[in-house]
């Protein structure tokens, strides 16, 4: 049994205070997070006004399939992750580490879909350079910015199975407790908001053009 | 499966239905013929799915004002963002000032 001690950290007093602030300070994180990936939706979002039939016969060259699989692959991630940061709250110590387990798993499913995806996008020349496939100037801008929302996500996401799967480890040899641990919580916001800026990119990359 | 961990199942369970059901019914009114609404439809219920993330699985809905309040900030600032610049954007393009439209000849130009 590992006491409560151990999760409390210097200078909070006691574990609710200590949970308040985490959470206090992921959501700040994450504000700042929104603001970063808006940039780059703005981004988008001036060049599509300004070249929009462009993106939209650009955005059908993306993979509808992969995109979609992929979008349904984080949203069920995000159902274990908030599963898991409920059973943990609950001290469910078992169904905890077992979501943990899966949202890796679902995570890491994501990425290599993601792998093929690009794999895929580099035989039909879609990046952008001397080889681009598609004639009109602004597609390599639509392509530049799929290139770039995406790999920022990948590694948002990255970084993610990096946190998760530390705390479904240190959970399983029970280095770390999991219950009431300020740490499950934070975890999952961060992971939630990454499925949420996936969310707003499926639409605005995968989409367009499909009518 | 006790009471507990059913309830917990139970509720997140539904919201991921209800987030699947969205992602069916975006991916089929994207192949609709419906002009400029393709978009409006596609955001919107990027919309409904984010806000369901935000609202229950990140607990914003339970949350106490000071978590709300962080958040609503982001979301404020992101608002000023965008309005100022595509005001900018939208009236340079109706005034015909194609900025930062790239036509053929200033795209190689730029490039050279």
């Amino acid at each position: 049994m590992i006491a409560r001690a151990t999760i409390l950290r210097s200078p909070w007093k006691d574990l609710s205070r200590q949970h308040e602030s985490a959470t206090f300070g992921i959501w700040v994180f994450l504000a700042s997070e929104l603001l970063f990936f808006g940039s780059l939706l703005l981004l988008y979002t001036a060049y599509r006004v300004a070249n929009p039939d462009v993106f939209i016969a650009a955005g059908r060259e993306t993979d509808l399939w992969y995109g979609t699989v992929n979008t349904a692959v984080l949203m069920t991630s995000s159902l274990t992750m908030a599963v898991s940061a409920k059973a943990a709250e609950a001290d469910m110590r078992r169904l905890t580490i077992w979501c943990l387990g899966a949202t890796v798993a679902l995570g890491l499913m994501f990425l290599v879909f993601k792998g093929f995806e690009y794999a895929e996008d580099i035989e039909k020349n879609l990046v952008p350079g001397a080889n681009f496939a598609l004639k009109q100037p602004a597609a390599q801008i639509f392509f530049a910015l799929y290139w770039i929302m995406t790999a920022i996500h990948a590694i948002h996401l990255s970084i993610g199975l990096g946190l998760v799967g530390r705390l479904a480890i240190s959970g399983a040899l029970r280095r770390v407790q999991l219950r009431e641990n300020p740490q499950v919580e934070v975890t999952a916001l961060y992971w939630h908001l990454v499925d949420v800026i996936w969310i707003i990119l499926y639409p605005l990359i995968y989409l367009m053009g499909r009518s | 499966m006790s009471p507990q961990t059913y309830a917990i199942w139970r509720k997140n369970g539904l919201v991921w239905l209800a987030l699947l059901v969205l992602l069916g019914l975006t991916f089929g009114a994207a192949h609709l013929p419906l002009g400029g609404f393709n978009v409006v439809i596609g955001l919107a219920i990027a919309g409904i799915k984010v806000t369901l993330v935000i609202v229950i699985f990140m607990g914003l809905g339970n949350s106490p004002s000071l978590i709300r309040l962080a958040a609503a900030a982001g979301v404020f600032w992101l608002t000023i963002l965008f309005v100022l610049t595509l005001t900018d954007v939208i009236a340079s393009r109706q005034s015909q000032n194609v900025h930062p439209q790239m036509t053929e000849e200033h795209s190689l130009s730029r490039n050279r």
